[in-house]
């Protein structure tokens, strides 16, 4: 049996991002997973955003993402030493950009509460409390990206 | 491009499986299902003398979704495992194939 941890998770995509291995790598790892060939178990941090990196990375290998390696870092930055809300902190690194338009959209009127509102809940399709995100986005509607020990 | 081809004919020539799975099969697609938590639309049928499942996995764009197929023999060995992505207006953008052999195809 494989027990595959965020430690190991994080250590992959840090290899990604300093160029050691190819983005193909961490799609085949997470993907190991889902194909249900081996006897693989998750660790409680994994268990919680492997839902949400799975949905990505569909989107990613179909698409072809431009954005993928800020996604990535930002994704990185947002899960490095966190304890907690980790599904949170995983839509919080891959939806940033979307995140930040939203709140400055809503900020300035442009979108309504409720469609704003909305539109943070469906970042992703795994489960994840929107209303953390909307805290964390107000916190962050000027930075360029989400540094991680702002995010409590 | 044609919509959902993959789902089209699967409805046209597979038929649904009963409960009558040997046990190498079973075990095989409760192994299969169980990672997906966010999937939906699971299905186990017969083709020919082999089994397919398949689950469909909401992707990051509300309505998109991706099908895990997976097909295995009577001794529960997989013969196909691949994954179609479907955009939001169900047309086909891409099939990951990892048995046989890792490929990858786009229209």
């Amino acid at each position: 049996m494989t027990r595959l941890t965020m430690d190991a998770f994080l250590s992959l995509l840090q290899r990604y991002l300093q160029g050691k291995c190819d983005f193909a790598t961490v799609r085949e790892w997470v993907y190991r997973f889902y194909e249900g060939e081996e006897c693989i178990i998750l660790d409680d941090a994994l268990e919680e955003i492997f839902p949400i990196i799975l949905s990505y990375l569909q989107y990613e290998e179909a698409e072809e993402d431009p954005k993928r390696d800020k996604r990535m870092r930002r994704l990185y930055n947002v899960l490095n030493d966190a304890h907690a809300l980790f599904s949170e902190r995983a839509v919080f690194g891959l939806e940033f950009d979307e995140i930040r338009e939203l709140t400055r959209k809503y900020a300035n009127k442009v979108i309504t509460h409720e469609t704003y509102a909305n539109k943070m809940a469906a970042l992703s399709p795994a489960p994840y409390d929107a209303s953390r995100l909307v805290r964390w986005a107000n916190a962050q509607i000027n930075d360029d990206e989400p540094i991680p020990t702002k995010l409590t | 491009m044609a919509k959902a081809p993959a789902s089209a004919a699967a409805k046209a020539t597979l038929s649904p499986v009963g409960p009558r799975l040997s046990g190498p099969v079973l075990l095989k697609s409760q192994k299969f299902f169980q990672g997906f938590k966010t999937g939906i639309n699971q299905q186990i049928r017969q083709i020919g003398q082999f089994t397919g499942f398949s689950i469909d996995v909401p992707g990051r764009v509300p309505g998109s979704y991706t099908r895990w197929v997976k097909v295995v023999n009577a001794e529960g060995k997989t013969i196909r495992l691949y994954h179609d992505t479907f955009d939001k207006t169900g047309t086909f953008i891409h099939r990951g194939i990892k048995v046989p052999g890792p490929e990858r195809h786009a229209p």
